[in-house]
């Protein structure tokens, strides 16, 4: 079990982050996405079944990528 | 491949877009999404049968945003409504305005004008006598006085002028300064002034009845013009009823035979296998897969004759079956169908119409800067010429109160009252000001052929004999061939039958009438002196049904009557060709003078036809039309309209007369009535037609568009005149007034230029009635005599 927050640049409002939620809890081990529109961080929790790798490329896959 | 427009609420930026075309993007059966981040809308191509609109709504949710209503939301009863009750608690609200407004105004008037003019102080004595000098004026009366009318013009100034300072800033803040805002100004400015004299912090003259009568008027003249301003939607509504509600499905039962069940239309899918008996409406769009019948696509086309349907042939939702029964296969339903797409295109083209700007704003976005900087300039002008501050101050705002024009909020809507009243006296309709003020400015007219330049309706235009044998001549034939259709309601038929009315010609009796749907009618006749003969009337398709030889002078005969833009019956005798019969649309006989009235007048003229090049051009021809689009279909006559008008807008876009005006009858033409910048529908045209269009013409006659250009004119130049004439003392008034002339005579002259003025107005539009007359138009004697020709086809006699 991990989790992480990161900060995406390109969230603007509230949809952005639904949108978030919606891709990253397709991916199989995605157990929790929280995200806030006004600073922009998203905290992702997930489990073995898949890794930082798989989550970072679906959010640069869907235009949200992660700062740094 | 279909093809569907959704709205999308909940998209706030960009990468919400991106969200939805993506999660539509996924869905096996998409080929394309295109999301409209602006108009909330998302366009998605698919395949119907891998992916359904559910499937597309049902992706959309689930990425968190909404599909709000059906993709009928535009034209559906829910928003029709509520567009509805909006407007009725609008004009309720103004209709409120106006009635306080002129309660509390009318008794300020009254009074402040009593003690001016020294009426008062006749009645009430001495003390109410106008204030002669600063002891008399600090007067305990004149004090009760002033208090009084300030008590009845504090509401107007908050209640009635509340909309003026709320629009007027929403102009101000677009750059556009309106008339709002110079209400807004002139009225705050004599209310403000008076207020500061009331408290004793200025000397001078309360202006409470400026303030309440310029509220009051302009807010009365604002509610005559709402009122007067047709229902939005009505249109769609009536496109809706046309739509059946229930449909007849067959589905096969398990041993393999078919079983009726009647379904609501919404649950229709695409390739259902559906039944239309005559008189039923057709539900969906479909192709006939068995069955002949005739179908009345009037409502659609404007072709009042029916279309002859058989297997492969297509039919549109909303049409009527007439005589046979259809079974087809449903190709397209729901917001596929022809009728919805019509249905969309009222929508958008009716919610795509930017407001005009009205000619008293245009005026007053000039006028209010002007005011202002000379406001300005004689608050400066009085400060460096050594004034003390106080008395520049007041000569300012003198200026604002005295530019304000009373009869300003009476100029338009008095012009435009006169004008659709005797409008409606010629049986012309204005949906509202705006078509009135349009249509002065129209410069190019596009009629739809079919209904509107011609009768709607076949007549006989040649007859031609075959066999000499079976009938000798044309009129022989003729009457063969009404006496087999007398007993038919067909309207080929009834032309027929008329034809050999008006040439005195006796049909020939018959019996045993049998009608074939969709192809023509059989009768036995049985003459004087005859064998009973077989008389078989119809299209090519009974004859070849019926085994009977055309040979090439029949088929070359047949294709120079179609070449004219003829339909052709054919008539048979015992199974032996005899003769065919052209029947054509022709031209109303008043056409012609219409579109040579409206050629003097300067204006272009179009037709625009969903018919072939060579029978559009003939018709064109022979009334003097300019241009012609033909073979235009249904769904694109709005696109062609919205393309005229940006051509007519661009080489003179500040031209008087640049805007473009429809005149139709169909439900085809609502999209193109609704986008024209002034739509007219022909008063016997559907209404549809008549609901998405700006005017109606009550009698079905075109010179009434020319007499409604004619009185759109004579409006605009009335109202034009009564802008004058409402700015006219008023502007008279500003010098006066930066001077400080005002201080002295200020109450006198305001009353004298608000008076006159509205005078001035209200006799100016009372004029407009003798302007346009009823009747003849004026036209010169030889287009008058050109107009007489209705057709020039007479039955011509073909070589044996």
């Amino acid at each position: 079990m991990n989790t992480t927050t990161v900060f995406i640049p390109n969230i603007s409002c509230q949809g952005c982050v639904r949108a978030i939620q919606a891709e990253l809890c397709d991916l199989a081990g995605v157990l929790k996405v929280e995200g806030d529109p006004q600073t922009r961080q998203v905290t992702i929790t997930w489990d073995e079944r898949t890794s930082w790798e798989a989550i970072r490329e679906r959010l640069i896959e869907i235009n949200y990528p992660p700062a740094h | 491949m279909s093809q569907v427009e959704l709205p999308i609420s909940g998209m706030t930026c960009a990468n919400c877009a991106r969200a939805v075309e993506r999660a539509v993007k996924k869905l096996p059966g998409v080929t394309s999404v295109n999301v409209n981040l602006a108009s909330e809308r998302a366009t998605v191509e698919y395949t119907p049968g891998v992916v359904s609109i559910a499937h597309i709504v049902a992706a959309i949710r689930k990425a968190g945003y909404d599909v709000p209503a059906q993709p009928a939301d535009l034209g559906s009863r829910a928003a029709l409504d509520a567009t509805r009750a909006a407007r009725q608690a609008e004009l309720a609200q103004r209709r409120r305005r106006a009635i306080v407004g002129l309660l509390l105004a009318l008794p300020t008037f009254t009074l402040s004008m009593g003690r001016d003019l020294g009426l008062l102080g006749l009645v009430l004595g001495p003390a109410f006598a106008p204030p002669g000098g600063h002891a008399a004026h600090q007067a305990s009366e004149q004090a009760v006085l002033n208090w009084l009318l300030f008590a009845l013009a504090l509401p107007v100034q908050l209640y009635v002028g509340w909309p003026f300072y709320t629009h007027g800033y929403t102009a101000l803040r677009n750059g556009a300064p309106n008339m709002d805002v110079l209400v807004a100004l002139g009225s705050s400015a004599a209310f403000g002034y008076s207020c500061a004299v009331l408290l004793g912090w200025v000397d001078g003259h309360v202006y409470f009845e400026t303030a309440a009568v310029i509220l009051a008027l302009i807010s009365l003249g604002k509610y005559l013009e709402a009122r007067a301003k047709g229902q939005a939607g009505a249109a769609i509504e009536r496109l809706l009823d046309l739509t059946p509600k229930t449909a007849r499905r067959l589905r096969p039962r398990a041993d393999g035979s078919l079983e009726e069940e009647d379904v609501p239309v919404a649950s229709i899918n695409i390739g259902d296998l559906l039944v239309a008996r005559p008189g039923e409406r057709i539900a969906a769009d479909g192709v006939v897969v068995a069955g002949h019948s005739a179908v009345d696509e009037s409502m659609i086309t404007g072709e009042s004759v029916p279309r002859d349907k058989g297997p492969g042939d297509t039919v549109i939702a909303g049409t009527v079956n007439r005589e046979g029964v259809l079974r087809y296969e449903a190709a397209r339903v729901g917001q596929d169908t022809v009728l919805a797409q019509i249905v969309r295109l009222v929508a958008q083209a009716q919610g795509s119409k930017a407001p005009i700007q009205a000619l008293a704003d245009r005026v007053s976005a000039v006028f209010v800067p002007a005011v202002m900087l000379i406001a300005i300039g004689t608050f400066a002008a009085w400060l460096a010429l050594g004034g003390d501050f106080q008395r520049a101050m007041i000569n300012a705002v003198a200026v604002l109160v005295v530019a304000c024009p009373c009869a300003l909020g009476l100029a338009t809507p008095a012009a435009i009252m006169v004008g659709m009243g005797r409008g409606a006296e010629l049986g012309i309709l204005f949906r509202n000001s705006a078509a009135l003020e349009q249509a002065a400015r129209v410069g190019l007219i596009a009629f739809d052929k079919t209904g509107t330049l011609t009768q709607g309706r076949p007549t006989v235009v040649e007859v031609v004999v075959l066999d000499q044998t079976c009938a000798p001549t044309p009129d022989a034939l003729l009457a063969l061939a009404a006496g087999a259709e007398q007993h038919s309601e067909h309207p080929l038929a009834q032309a027929i039958v008329e034809a050999a009315k008006a040439r005195a010609i006796q049909p020939t009796p018959t019996a045993q009438f049998r009608a074939l749907p969709g192809m023509g009618v059989f009768a036995v006749a049985h003459s004087t002196g005859d064998n009973q003969r077989t008389i078989a009337v119809g299209s090519a398709r009974l004859m070849a049904q019926q085994g009977v030889a055309l040979d090439e002078r029949a088929e070359a005969q047949i294709a120079r009557l179609q070449a004219r833009g003829c339909t052709v019956m054919l008539v048979a005798v015992d199974g032996r060709l005899a003769g065919a019969i052209g029947l054509r649309d022709t031209a109303r006989p008043e056409s012609r003078t219409a579109i040579a009235a409206l050629k003097q007048r300067g204006i272009r003229t179009l037709m625009l036809t969903g018919d072939n090049a060579p029978a559009a051009r003939a018709v064109a021809e022979e009334l003097g039309i300019d241009e012609v689009l033909a073979e235009v279909m249904p769904g694109e006559k709005a696109a062609r309209i919205a393309a005229l008008k940006l051509a007519a807008a661009a080489p003179r876009r500040r031209s008087a007369r640049a805007l473009v005006a429809m005149v139709g009858d169909g439900i085809n033409d609502a999209p193109a009535l609704a986008e024209a910048d002034v739509g007219i529908a022909i008063g016997s045209g559907t209404d549809v037609a008549i609901e998405a269009a700006d005017v109606t013409l009550m009698r079905s006659d075109l010179r009434q568009v020319v007499q409604a250009i004619d009185l759109a004119r004579a409006t605009a130049r009335g109202i034009r005149q009564n802008l004058f004439w409402a700015f006219f003392y008023n502007l008279l008034l500003i010098p006066l007034a930066a001077l400080g002339v005002f201080q002295q005579y200020g109450p006198i002259l305001a009353a004298g230029a608000m008076a006159s003025s509205s005078l001035f107005v209200v006799g100016n539009s009372l004029r407009l009635r003798r302007q346009v007359r009823g009747g003849e138009l004026n036209l010169s004697a030889q287009q008058k005599a050109g107009a007489g020709q209705i057709r020039d086809d007479a039955p011509s006699t073909a070589l044996g």
